[in-house]
């Protein structure tokens, strides 16, 4: 019975093992194994160089540039969308908002539409005079104009725009789930021992939702070590490097160059980063939490 | 609560919340406004559906997205089930072994895929697209699948085991039946994300008959170099069965995304 239990328990997660086990785990061994080769072409054999590629990853100047961008880019996205999907939340959540479902609808919808479609949009919405600066001026801002893209100051900055609009419903509604989860009776029995709204966001509501926050910052920092679609189709990693990721560098180097070797060291530094990113997190949390 | 609060506030708070709104529907207002400059409204979306291979690339990503949505619902299905209620061998480690492919970036295993793509002699075939898609949405699939499935009882399934069932038998009658909300969001949130897939089709696909909707764009780009409306003509089509798929099926797309949360 017992044995039974074994072979057919593997047998029901083989499919998902052999899927996952090839393509991620072959593909990280590989990756690790090809980051100490080098390739003439796809097509010869590659020859070991030993660790070299690390040495030259660690004096590349770009690796430095790209990685302060994603730096700039998620801690940006992360704090900004925690705060716009957290008020959207509350200012939902009772009942003075009329037409709560329209409100919803509309902050939901830029989550579902392709991020290919997003970027090639707003790659035309932002030029100097596409419609993000005809809005500023229609509403009396005229100083905030930008050359959105162009400018190598402000390319980033917009990129993280666009990522918060595309992203914010996802803070929206985990930050929903958890203010359902609250226990009603608890701030109803506040309420009645005379707490104003403050005081009960401070002393019930703050500490119910710092699971949640955590959740958004590890997922916001994954998701920034992600991003590829957004440097890649709005501004090509330009201008002057000012929007490198190392994803973008990852397929200039490996798809556009061949360099397989440079591409699976700077691979390697990717999975390190959102791995040590991610345990340092949780860890942390957990001790915090005990 | 909110029968306290003044009319003044809750006008002034409904004013915000407009306000709030505003730069998330400005984008779209403007795509579709630019999809009728140019030609003309008609005459771009005409150009869009006969003009463009637009309705081939839209058979494609469907074909794309239909193969990955069901090799992802079967893995996934059958391995949480096995996880949640089959006492096996090593069961912790395959799991937490699993659930690693969540952190890891997709673009990180491009030279890999790159060369097994290549010696397999995979290039502009849809499994090379399919595959990948697949073995990326099997991870958290999982989770959401395994979660759920913890809170169907076994007394359950051990009735139905009592009755003569198998675990097989248990698992097409009672796990499957059982985990329908589940089910909806895996399978709404995994069509969406492989209809949306740009990388790996940009990758693998070079044949131009078998490029996916999000190479739409890029293929407009080509053709008509400054005639932006129809681009955008054509990126409203690529986004409108998603957003149909979205107003269907709101509730299922929501608790997929907060489902991120129960972890």
């Amino acid at each position: 019975m017992k044995r039974n239990q074994n072979r057919i328990g593997l047998l029901f997660i083989s499919p998902s093992l052999i899927l996952v086990g090839v393509i991620v785990y072959f593909g990280i061994g590989y990756t690790f194994w090809g980051s100490t080769r080098e390739w003439s072409d796809i097509r010869s054999p590659s020859t070991s160089i030993g660790f070299s590629n690390f040495e030259k990853v660690a004096q590349d100047p770009i690796v430095y540039m790209a990685l302060k961008n994603i730096l700039i880019f998620g801690f940006l996205t992360v704090l900004i969308q925690m705060i716009l999907g957290f008020f959207a939340a509350v200012m939902l959540s009772g009942n003075t908002i009329i037409a709560r479902n329209i409100h919803k609808t509309f902050i939901f919808l830029p989550v579902i539409i392709s991020p290919a479609v997003t970027s090639i949009s707003f790659q035309q919405l932002m030029t100097p005079d596409g419609e993000v600066n005809s809005f500023l001026r229609l509403i009396g801002l005229d100083s905030l104009q930008q050359e959105w893209l162009a400018d190598p100051k402000v390319a980033l900055v917009s990129l993280v725009i666009i990522n918060i609009w595309q992203w914010t419903s996802f803070s929206f509604i985990l930050y929903q789930a958890a203010l359902t989860q609250i226990d009603q009776e608890t701030l109803e029995a506040a309420e009645i021992d005379g707490a104003n709204s403050r005081q009960m966001m401070a002393k019930i509501i703050a500490p119910q939702i710092k699971g949640t926050h955590l959740t958004l910052v590890i997922m916001g920092f994954i998701g920034s070590m992600k991003t590829f679609e957004l440097p890649f189709l709005v501004t090509r990693g330009g201008p002057a490097g000012s929007t490198e990721f190392l994803t973008t560098y990852i397929f200039d180097q490996t798809v556009l160059r061949f360099k397989f070797g440079y591409g699976s060291t700077l691979s390697v530094l990717l999975c390190l980063l959102s791995i040590i990113f991610t345990v340092v997190l949780i860890r942390n949390s957990r001790e915090r939490n005990m | 609560m909110s029968s306290r609060v003044s009319k003044k506030k809750r006008i002034l708070q409904n004013l915000v919340m407009i306000a709030f709104v505003i730069p998330f529907i400005f984008p779209l207002i403007s795509v579709i406004a630019r999809s009728a400059q140019g030609e003309g409204f008609i005459l771009n979306y005409k150009a869009v559906f006969l003009k463009s291979p637009f309705f081939q690339f839209a058979a494609n990503s469907l074909y794309i997205a239909s193969f990955t949505v069901l090799i992802t619902f079967i893995a996934t299905m059958l391995s949480a089930y096995a996880f949640s209620k089959i006492n096996f061998k090593g069961r912790s480690v395959l799991f937490i072994l699993l659930l690693g492919g969540l952190v890891l970036p997709g673009i990180a295993l491009v030279v890999p895929l790159f060369i097994l793509v290549a010696k397999l002699g995979a290039f502009n075939t849809y499994w090379a697209v399919i595959i990948p898609l697949a073995a990326g949405a099997i991870p958290f699939n999982l989770l959401l699948a395994k979660n759920y499935m913890d809170s169907i009882q076994n007394e359950i399934i051990e009735a139905a085991e009592i009755d003569g069932c198998n675990k097989f038998q248990v698992f097409l009658r009672i796990i499957l039946p059982l985990s329908k909300p589940i089910s909806s969001v895996i399978v709404i949130w995994t069509f969406l994300a492989s209809w949306n897939e740009f990388f790996l089709p940009v990758l693998f696909i070079q044949d131009p008959t078998k490029q996916t909707v999000s190479q739409v764009p890029q293929y407009f780009s080509g053709i008509y170099i400054s005639d932006y409306p129809k681009i955008f003509a054509a990126l409203i089509m690529t986004s409108i069965p998603t957003i149909i798929l979205y107003l269907v099926f709101q509730k299922n797309f929501e608790r997929g995304l907060s489902a991120g949360a129960v972890k």
